[in-house]
């Protein structure tokens, strides 16, 4: 599954597409970063993430840095 | 209806065959598999220095960068006051784009380095600024407006781009198959393929998007994921480096691999949108060493990661006129402009150093060629001169590359920054001209940063090179004297002083130290290749080959040492395997004269004649005045292969190159010719002047002319009489000048205002009059006469010639005589040349 093999999606009409994406579940694959902008948007629309929060994403991004220096 | 002639260009930066036939082989990267068996394939050659934003515009140019203009990462601001990521609009060239665009063509460019601020092209360009910035928190990543052209594609791709935050863990596995044992908040690598990550979907999103909803006829796509793949950790790519621990090992040895078969996915569907009838050109813009040439530490300067780049990259090329399966050899960055243009039936500029890969395809078309696109009038789509910026903020673009290693950390005094980028800029243009063998150009700009910058041991590395280069042995040798103690202990100068040693004849006291060096550094290839090269030049070819036979182990790819071993058995009359080692150099790198020599002189040992010839032929192209070949030649024309006509025409072609060259002054009129032609007179030189035009106001000292050469276009036979003499001809009239003799000229340059200015007060006018009537559309005309004058000498393999500025005579710069020296040779006094200049004479300087 790491490597699904596009020749199996990317003849695969609109409908069929969106029906692969969705047996993939909200954590995708490489597999939709590879077949390009379409799959990308039918997996948006189809499994919208929850953003964490400036602040959250901020302290994230502090613990990474100490992270570094030590 | 004819078919449209598509292009599709893909650009992976870093990639190289030693990480990808393996994974080939073992079935993970299946649609370059296939690509490749449908097309041709090879190595390409990169050009110094190994940097990636002057690279690509090589690639998309032609030109190297000291024509293209760009010089590194980044640049000062249009007021000086901070640093930005080079800008595509610093670029002086036209790019394959732009000449497609004038000839009616519709192109899509994304991601290309530098190409931001987006030029308003016939199609869409996204800026290299596109994918930055992804790791903000997404309602803080914006996108600057200049990144899309055209506008009205602004909102959808700016959607299209990929933040971090949706990379999932499913996606993240292939690259980190032990995922759930690393801190996923604190993990720096594995936040740092996250990234690459993004910005490679990001850039697949654009690109997909334009290829399948807009009309185009050339698509160039650039990702610089593998490249930062591989700076982030190829040091954990299998084979084991020693002193890396199991797990740091284990944790992130997929990385690499994951990366290129990510590649190779996006290859798959970029292939499936442009359809079988695209031509399809795949290219990196250098290597990235992947073995045990993995560098285990890196220098501490600028620019440092450039040294895990290894001189070959990857070119693949597949389409409906390309032949299939083969490999090609000898393939340069500087092919690909003039390849693409050949694909549209277009012609390639004279002043494109590369040439058309014409041995891709299936039928040879003849290739057709303009002096220059340069000067070739129309709509580009280039931004007008003087675009200034909006003043954005830079801080993502630079952060990246300091973040990768290729700039310094940009805490501290700002204007120091600002100083230091201009002066690695300048050092990165003087090894480009290095690496175009101008040692000439060059070396004023090395002098000049290591006078700024006496500690830095790259600047002196080069400097001492190009003195040696150039012959000036005496001041390579006072340089290294000079430097304090304790950098004269450092290897690297200790290197370059067993190397003027060699130079210099002492030859037992380069031994010594080479050898001494060998214990610091026992397989450290350019020492032993140093020592191969001093027993070869005492003929003890013997010895010479086990030296270059350690390389060879080390590095099986060395092309020094290949042509070394190559030579050495040539010279033991072993012919059959020196021409093995020949061959494997030139497989590596074609663009190797003496090699092509070699190898038809051991053709010739085994009695192969009618390859042997053709190896010579290839030698002779690239060395046009080598008497040598044109013996080897004639001899197998004539005794041989029973080809008279051709023994015939390389006499003759000999008896010319063994004539005296005819010295030619040159330049605008009112550029300093007169004055240049009055110094070469001091100097002893013979001059071929009738005196027709005496002095009068403008030239107080004499035109130095000669009345035929006005009707050179009709009358060349007095050309020949000149021979060794030096005549003036004004610079629209060189390409009239006879093929079959050789020529040395010296091209005088002067700001074209101050051309002008002084030619409109020898009509007559008084200067405040001619500053103020200042003739723009004049001036242009000039600007394209010293231009085209300047392009057709580059190509003329029977010109040597230099450029000296008129402002450097009445400035008594010294550094005229070494120039002159260097293009005329020794035995003339120089330093004579002083008493023509008058500086009371310079008038019509604009300050």
């Amino acid at each position: 599954m790491f490597y699904l093999s596009l020749m199996e999606i990317k003849e695969l009409q609109e409908e069929s597409l969106r029906n692969l994406i969705r047996s993939m579940g909200p954590q995708g694959a490489l597999a939709i970063l590879a077949f390009g902008y379409r799959a990308v948007q039918i997996w948006r629309e189809e499994f919208p993430i929850q953003l964490p929060t400036k602040e959250e994403y901020a302290r994230m991004a502090e613990e990474r840095k100490n992270a570094k220096e030590e | 209806m004819l078919k449209k002639n598509k292009v599709l260009l893909i650009g992976w930066d870093a990639a190289d065959w030693k990480v990808i036939e393996p994974l080939m082989e073992k079935g993970a990267m299946p649609t370059l598999k296939k690509f490749l068996s449908e097309g041709v394939s090879g190595n390409i050659a990169t050009l110094q220095p190994v940097l990636s934003p002057m690279l690509w515009t090589s690639i998309a140019t032609g030109k190297r960068a000291w024509q293209h203009g760009i010089h590194g990462f980044v640049e000062p601001t249009a007021d000086g006051t901070q640093l930005r990521p080079m800008n595509g609009s610093s670029r002086k060239v036209k790019a394959v784009w732009n000449i497609l665009n004038q000839n009616g063509l519709k192109s899509n460019v994304v991601g290309w380095w530098p190409s931001h601020p987006a030029e308003p092209i016939n199609g869409c360009m996204v800026s290299n600024f596109y994918q930055k910035g992804s790791e903000k928190h997404p309602e803080d990543w914006e996108l600057e407006r200049e990144a899309i052209h055209p506008a009205d594609l602004f909102d959808l791709l700016s959607s299209l781009r990929f933040h971090t935050s949706e990379i999932s863990a499913e996606m993240l596995l292939p690259f980190f198959p032990n995922l759930a044992q690393l801190d996923l908040q604190k993990d720096n690598v594995l936040h740092g393929v996250m990234k690459i990550l993004s910005h490679a979907a990001s850039i697949h999103n654009a690109s997909t998007y334009l290829m399948e909803n807009t009309d185009w006829d050339f698509m160039a796509i650039y990702h610089d994921a593998i490249d930062h793949f591989s700076h982030l950790a190829m040091k954990f790519h299998p084979p084991k480096l020693k002193g890396l621990s199991e797990e740091k090992f284990e944790h992130y040895k997929n990385i690499v691999e994951s990366g290129y078969r990510f590649h190779d996915m996006m290859l798959e569907r970029c292939l499936a949108l442009a359809g079988e009838d695209t031509t399809v050109i795949l290219l990196s813009d250098h290597g990235f060493h992947s073995d045990h040439l993995r560098p285990v530490r890196l220098p501490n300067e600028p620019a440092a990661p450039a040294h895990e780049h290894r001189q070959f990259g990857i070119f693949a090329m597949k389409g409906p006129a390309v032949k299939k399966g083969e490999t090609l050899f000898g393939v340069r960055l500087l092919d690909i402009t003039p390849t693409l243009l050949h694909l549209y039936g277009l012609p390639m500029g004279r002043d494109m150093e590369g040439g058309v890969l014409i041995q891709a395809f299936e039928k040879a078309e003849e290739v057709k060629y303009i002096d220059s696109w340069e000067t070739i009038p129309g709509i580009t789509g280039q931004h007008l001169p003087g675009l200034e910026e909006t003043g954005q903020d830079h801080f993502e673009g630079l952060k990246q590359l300091e973040e990768l290693g290729y700039i310094e950390p940009l805490e501290g005094d700002k204007r120091k920054h600002i100083e230091r980028a201009l002066r690695e800029n300048d050092y990165n243009l003087a090894l480009s001209l290095l690496d175009a063998g101008r040692y000439k150009q060059a070396l004023p700009i090395l002098e000049r940063i290591f006078s700024e910058d006496k500690a830095a041991i790259r600047y002196i590395d080069r400097l001492v090179r190009a003195y040696i280069k150039l012959g000036y042995k005496r001041k390579a040798a006072d340089l290294l004297e000079g430097l304090d103690e304790e950098l004269s202990k450092s290897p690297r100068i200790r290197f370059l002083t067993g190397m003027v040693f060699s130079v210099a004849g002492n030859e037992s006291r380069a031994l010594a130290e080479f050898k001494d060096l060998l214990k610091i550094a026992p397989n450290e290839v350019n020492i032993l290749n140093q020592i191969a090269q001093i027993y070869r030049s005492k003929l003890s070819f013997d010895e010479a080959l086990q030296w270059y036979e350690r390389v060879v182990e080390q590095d099986p790819h060395n092309v020094i040492a290949l042509s070394g071993a190559g030579f050495c058995l040539l010279r033991l009359h072993r012919y059959e395997e020196a021409m093995d080692y020949l061959l494997d150099s030139i497989e590596q790198l074609y663009s190797q004269p003496s090699t092509h020599l070699y190898l038809g002189e051991a053709l010739r040992g085994m009695h192969l004649w009618e390859q042997s010839a053709q190896a010579f032929e290839l030698a002779l192209l690239m060395m046009p005045s080598n008497a040598k070949i044109i013996h080897f030649l004639i001899e197998l024309y004539e005794d041989r292969l029973d080809v008279p006509v051709k023994a015939i025409e390389l006499k003759q072609k000999l008896e010319a190159l063994q004539a005296e060259p005819v010295m030619v002054v040159s330049g605008l009129p009112r550029s300093g010719t007169s004055l240049m032609m009055q110094m070469l007179s001091k100097a002893g030189l013979e001059i071929v002047t009738d005196e027709k035009r005496t002095a009068d106001e403008s030239n107080p000292k004499g035109y130095y002319e000669y009345e035929a050469v006005k009707s050179l276009t009709r009358n060349k036979t007095w050309v020949k009489s000149a021979q060794g003499k030096v005549v003036k001809i004004v610079a629209p009239l060189l390409p009239q000048l006879p093929a079959g003799q050789r020529y040395k000229v010296v091209f005088m340059r002067r700001p074209i205002t101050e051309v002008l200015v002084s030619q409109q007060v020898m009509l007559g006018k008084d200067k405040a009059k001619a500053l103020r009537d200042f003739p723009l559309q004049l001036a242009n005309v000039l600007q394209n006469q010293e231009n085209k004058a300047l392009h057709w000498m580059q190509n003329q393999p029977h010109i040597d010639f230099i450029e000296i500025e008129y402002h450097r005579l009445i400035e008594g710069d010294k550094t005229v005589e070494l120039e002159l020296t260097a293009l005329f040779g020794e035995d003339t006094q120089w330093e004579a040349i002083w008493d023509a200049v008058d500086t009371s004479l310079y008038r019509n300087a604009l300050n």
